[in-house]
């Protein structure tokens, strides 16, 4: 039976992002914590250093740093008609586990949303009308985020600067600055650092840009172009382009990430409590199912205990702050028949493509020397920078060069029609191993009717809980989108004076076979209406007051960009009405 | 419904997704290649990439490794006295560790040391004079000349092993409290480098890291603002002492362990 330890005034599931920064905003605010993370402790030193960390085989190929998917798994199927099963390899998506969660492996991509993405639906009415949203999809369940950008404009101002993210402005108090991205939304300050070194590729990708009228700019990253020291005060370096940041840990104290900018400050403090190893298996209800008593979790012994506590924040990756309110039986579960219910609803990912250019030989864009978010870019195509009017669907891209490895297992560009194995393969990578250039378009993901997430009927995980059930495909309106973007990409890279020209874009059938984004969204969403979310703006369950979701489950749709950043602003505003609102009268906060 | 798929995963896996993994089906990724040739445009030397290309790509003097021989041996016409007097033909100067070992050292990092002994972002009283009576090609071919060289490490009696130890510890993992990340992590396995643009440290004579670490410390080496003054400041003595010891003895022929036996 479970031991039921000591109560303390809050508890995290989960010590990734979201996690470290509850931790460190309510201990500041007085309160006791505990976090409980299921994976191992992990910090730069010993942990993350050379040459073990660069163990491509491990860590791209065997996935070390990821959820232990013999334990707990996730079944998959792309209509609700067929059967899921579970995912035992992950390749499509990538959920982190152990201390500082994803937030570790990330690359830094670091970028704000737009304005109007965070009034998505009464944006698109106003633009477009409702018979246009109809023609892009009948289906589509897009909504307001509840949150405006800027409510969170101090917030994301906060978190830059706790991760130290290297950019240029385009845009400070509504001033378009040269060089930055005249498209991001008005900041009130410049970012803490510089953009990093364009490399070779950006430089070429700028030009071609440029030639065709866009407006390219140095993407922004937290991995740093120079040394910083953050407002907690500790000491992060520059990056050194070693060619290892996702999927890895970084090793130089460069990269953001809970470990360089959060926990040597939570670790030292006596009113906050790591525990390792810890399974959350649910969230207890007091008997009127409106109050949360606390959780109860299984160390790395399996033994149970119950911790009691006032206030639960639920800090998993997304995925799993969905599966953790499902088994825990808070908020009613959807249901695609009806459309009924709020727990799972509106899922949604990211909708990807690009271009592969072969370049010539004597173009060496040595793509070894990378960083995880260094890369030239433009937004010209992204959310509703361009006018969708005749093109029947709604949402679009970031295209840019933004490549970050030339790793020996995980890159080797062949051209089409070159066999897949043997001597002519080997010497298709040494000719185009050094010359070629990729161009990523990364971008939007509709939510819709179709797509949710459940408890699967049939497969369980090591504890014998139901899996989560994934039932995804991607909407025809996010098929148009990619192509229409495709185009754009193929037209830059001709520009830039590729001699082979590979393009790519998502297509139907999702599949979670091959790599596309670690972006899964929603499934527990904010908005201003109970019927339509599971959180209310603040991130507070609408069912369980003391029970708060964070993190990138609160998406209603998804953005055109890494969400990373979006989450960081989004944990400082839900845990900002904690400490000045919630903690002063325990309730349903307004 | 079969369907095949081409994985075109080039930016590799990447988290967060900078990454092109994208999937199309191969027929359609052979037909865009197909009609991105028919339109022409994509010639090498499309829109503008021409000129812009030479203009990014660095200047690479293509190295005389005779001429930078003879420049080891003899010195310059232009007053540049010979290299060997203080580094040895060879390359591996002498064990007093006034002068580093350079033997098979990174072409690229040595051809990089003279020019930042010239400009002053490296400054030192030998080196700038000799490095300004050199020419961007002498430095070249003679940084290419040493950079062939294959030459012994001396066999040095062996620092303490605490030293060592303590040396290693830090060269491997590193201190978590004082936040020095390990040496290896640019550096290399055992400090083999990484070329071309990081040093080898292993078989480096202590007494020049040790001096050397204490011009990235007072500032006289500024060519690496953000990564070596930022790591050397973080370094006391007695650090710098123990990751001086570690690297000398790395790849020495006599081994810490033959000349003090176990307890």
């Amino acid at each position: 039976m479970a031991t039921r330890l000591k109560p303390v005034d809050a508890v995290t599931i989960g010590v990734g992002l979201t996690g470290s920064m509850a931790g460190l905003e309510l201990t500041g605010a007085g309160l006791t914590v505990v976090g409980l993370e299921r994976g191992a402790p992990r910090d730069t030193v010993p942990d993350f250093q050379s040459p073990s960390i660069h163990d491509e085989l491990r860590f791209s190929i065997r996935k070390a740093m990821m959820q232990d998917n013999v334990k707990v798994a996730v079944t998959f199927r792309n209509t609700s008609d067929q059967t899921a099963l579970p995912i035992r390899r992950w390749e499509s998506f990538l959920p982190g586990q152990g201390l500082g969660g994803s937030f570790v492996h990330w690359n830094g991509q670091s970028f704000r949303a737009q304005a109007a993405d965070f009034i998505y639906r009464t944006h698109h009415l106003e633009r477009y009308g409702q018979k246009f949203l109809d023609a892009c999809g009948p289906d589509l369940t897009i909504q307001d985020w509840g949150v405006t950008y800027d409510e969170l404009e101090p917030h994301y101002d906060r978190f830059e600067y706790l991760i130290g993210v290297s950019g240029t402005a385009g845009n400070i108090k509504g001033k378009i600055l040269p060089g930055g991205n005249p498209f991001e939304a008005p900041r009130s300050r410049d970012y803490p650092n510089p953009a990093q070194k364009e490399p070779y590729f950006g430089a070429i990708f700028r030009k071609g840009a440029e030639s065709l009228g866009y407006h390219p700019y140095p993407q922004p990253s937290s991995n740093l172009s120079r040394p910083y020291t953050n407002p907690l005060g500790l000491k992060m370096e520059a990056c050194v382009f070693c060619g290892f940041c996702e999927r890895y840990a970084c090793e130089h104290y460069a990269k953001g990430s809970p470990q360089t900018t959060i926990l040597p400050i939570l670790l030292k403090n006596p009113k906050y409590e790591l525990r390792t190893g810890c399974e959350v298996l649910r969230i207890n209800l007091d008997s009127t199912g409106k109050k949360a008593t606390g959780v109860t979790y299984v160390d790395a012994a399996g033994r149970e205990f119950e911790q009691p506590a006032e206030l639960v924040l639920i800090c998993a990756f997304p995925l799993n702050n969905v599966r953790t309110l499902l088994l825990s039986k808070i908020g009613k579960p959807y249901d695609p028949k009806t459309g009924e219910g709020v727990v799972g609803r509106n899922y949604s990912y990211q909708t990807t493509g690009g271009t592969i250019i072969f370049m010539d030989e004597s173009i060496n864009i040595n793509p070894f020397m990378a960083s995880g978010a260094c890369g030239t870019m433009i937004d010209d195509f992204s959310g509703d920078n361009f006018d969708h009017k005749d093109l029947g669907f709604i949402g679009g891209a970031y295209v840019g060069t933004i490549m970050t490895n030339g790793r020996p297992i995980e890159f080797h560009p062949t051209p089409p029609g070159t066999p897949r194995w043997g001597l002519e393969w080997k010497k298709a990578v040494a000719r185009h191993y050094n010359h070629t250039i990729v161009i990523t378009q990364l971008g939007t993901s509709q939510s819709c009717r179709a797509n949710y997430l459940d408890l699967d009927p049939t497969y369980k995980d090591a504890w014998g809980r139901p899996l989560l059930r994934m039932t995804f495909d991607f909407p025809e309106n996010d098929i148009r989108m990619a192509q229409y973007i495709s185009d754009k990409g193929e037209a830059i890279a001709r520009a830039m004076g590729g001699k082979t020209i590979v393009r790519v874009a998502t297509k139907r059938p999702y599949t979670t076979t091959v790599y596309q984004s670690t972006h899964n969204a929603g499934g527990a969403v904010m908005g201003n209406d109970p019927k339509t979310s599971v959180v209310n703006r603040y991130l507070q369950c609408w069912d369980v007051p003391n029970v708060f979701s964070l993190g990138g489950a609160a998406f209603p749709q998804n953005i055109t960009y890494n969400y990373s950043l979006t989450i960081g602003a989004l944990t400082y505003w839900a845990l900002e009405a904690i400490k000045n609102k919630y903690l002063k009268s325990p309730g349903p906060l307004a | 419904m079969k369907r095949r798929y081409t994985v075109l995963a080039l930016v590799a896996g990447v988290h967060a997704t900078a990454g092109l993994i994208v999937l199309a089906q191969s027929q359609n990724a052979s037909q865009a290649a197909a009609g991105a040739n028919k339109g022409g445009t994509a010639t090498p030397q499309g829109t503008g990439a021409g000129p812009f290309v030479t203009q990014f790509q660095s200047k690479s003097l293509e190295p005389d490794i005779q001429h930078g021989a003879v420049i080891a041996a003899q010195g310059t016409a232009a007053g540049a006295p010979a290299c060997a007097q203080c580094h040895a033909y060879n390359g591996v100067s002498d064990a007093s560790g006034a002068f580093p070992r350079i033997a098979g050292q990174s072409r690229s990092y040595l051809a990089e040391q003279l020019r930042d002994f010239a400009s002053g972002a490296r400054n030192n009283a030998f080196m700038t004079p000799i490095a300004k009576a050199l020419s961007a090609q002498d430095m070249a071919d003679v940084a290419a000349y040493y950079a062939s060289t294959n030459a012994p490490t001396l066999p040095l009696k062996p620092p303490q092993a605490a030293l060592v130890k303590a040396g290693e510890t830090l060269a491997t993992v590193g201190n978590a409290q004082r936040q020095i990340q390990s040496c290896n992590n640019c550096h290399g396995p055992g400090g083999a480098g990484q070329r071309p643009a990081i040093p080898y440290l292993e078989g480096q004579y202590a007494n020049y890291t040790t001096f050397t670490l204490r011009e990235w410390q007072r500032g006289y080496r500024k060519n690496s603002p953000d990564q070596m003054a930022v790591q050397a400041k973080k370094l006391n003595d007695q650090e710098i002492a123990a990751v001086s010891a570690y690297y000398q003895q790395v790849a020495s022929p006599v081994k810490v362990a033959e000349a003090q036996p176990k307890e």
